[in-house]
């Protein structure tokens, strides 16, 4: 995880949550805490390209999250059927506002970049994120953000 | 009479979103017609007539650049304002954007209260 973005996952991830979602979140800074190896989260990817920086980031967001997530962004209640079939749209866009608002955080108003369309992350890559990512806690439950530098 | 609007984006839950922000401001909208991007927005503008259009950057199929690229260029879609509302924060992109003609441009996540007044800014008070 390039020391750029991480920091500005860091600053950037848990005031999106809070601004689109109206969820409060803390770091998870005590990795005993963190899922074991059973934990099925729904996953999302993008990628971005641009003279500064290019990469790819993810989310992993446990799956009891993604109903209050999208039913919040939505301003629904959770037995909302649009709750229930938007969660994945939900999650790719705050995964799409975190990275946008991060690479201004990490390169500042100058830079352009071109993004990707969110999409289904490869549960492949679960077991790497979770070791470097950056782990939160919302609502009480967990929530991993991963980003790499170079396409 | 209130705003009609088109909006724009490849996100349901970002138009859902919009469409709370819309009821939460209190803006009297009359008609929200929605399109999920540049190619379904030209096609819904060739059968409806909107005061304004809001619009998302990244789109699969045609973006908000070549939306505002391809009303701009035909004559009975020109004059309708774009706004774009997007996670986009170059400067450099939004200074391009706004020579190209656009409203108006709100960084997401963006509050009801900054989607009233880009409306009332674009369209003016309650028509």
């Amino acid at each position: 995880m390039s020391d750029e973005m991480r920091e500005a996952l860091e600053a950037v991830s848990q005031r999106i949550l809070e601004e689109a979602a109206f969820f409060f979140s803390d770091p998870m800074t005590d990795s005993a805490k963190r899922p074991n190896e059973d934990w099925d989260p729904v996953g999302i990817e993008m990628s971005w390209e641009g003279d500064a920086s290019s990469g790819t980031i993810r989310v992993w967001s446990d799956t009891a999250l993604l109903v209050v997530l999208a039913a919040n962004m939505l301003g629904v209640e959770e037995d909302n059927p649009k709750a229930h079939t938007q969660q994945r749209d939900a999650l790719g866009e705050v995964l799409n506002m975190v990275l946008g608002n991060c690479l201004t955080e990490a390169w500042g108003p100058g830079p352009v970049f071109q993004l990707g369309i969110p999409h289904p992350a490869d549960q492949a890559n679960l077991a790497d994120d979770s070791n470097g990512g950056f782990w939160l806690v919302a609502e009480g439950l967990p929530m991993l953000f991963w980003v790499g530098s170079g396409s | 009479m209130g705003y009609t609007v088109l909006l724009v984006d490849d996100s349901e839950t970002i138009r859902g979103a919009l469409l709370k922000a819309f009821q939460m401001a209190k803006l009297p909208m009359e008609e929200v017609f929605q399109a999920s991007d540049g190619r379904e927005a030209l096609a819904k503008l060739k059968s409806v007539w909107v005061d304004m259009v809001l619009t998302d950057i990244n789109m699969p199929n045609m973006g908000g650049v070549e939306l505002l690229a391809a009303m701009k260029a035909d004559p009975s879609l020109k004059d309708i304002p774009v706004a774009v509302i997007s996670t986009e924060g170059s400067s450099t992109r939004i200074q391009s954007l706004q020579e190209a003609g656009i409203a108006g441009y709100l960084r997401k996540p963006c509050r009801p209260e900054e989607i009233r007044d880009l409306l009332h800014k674009v369209l003016g008070d309650w028509k």
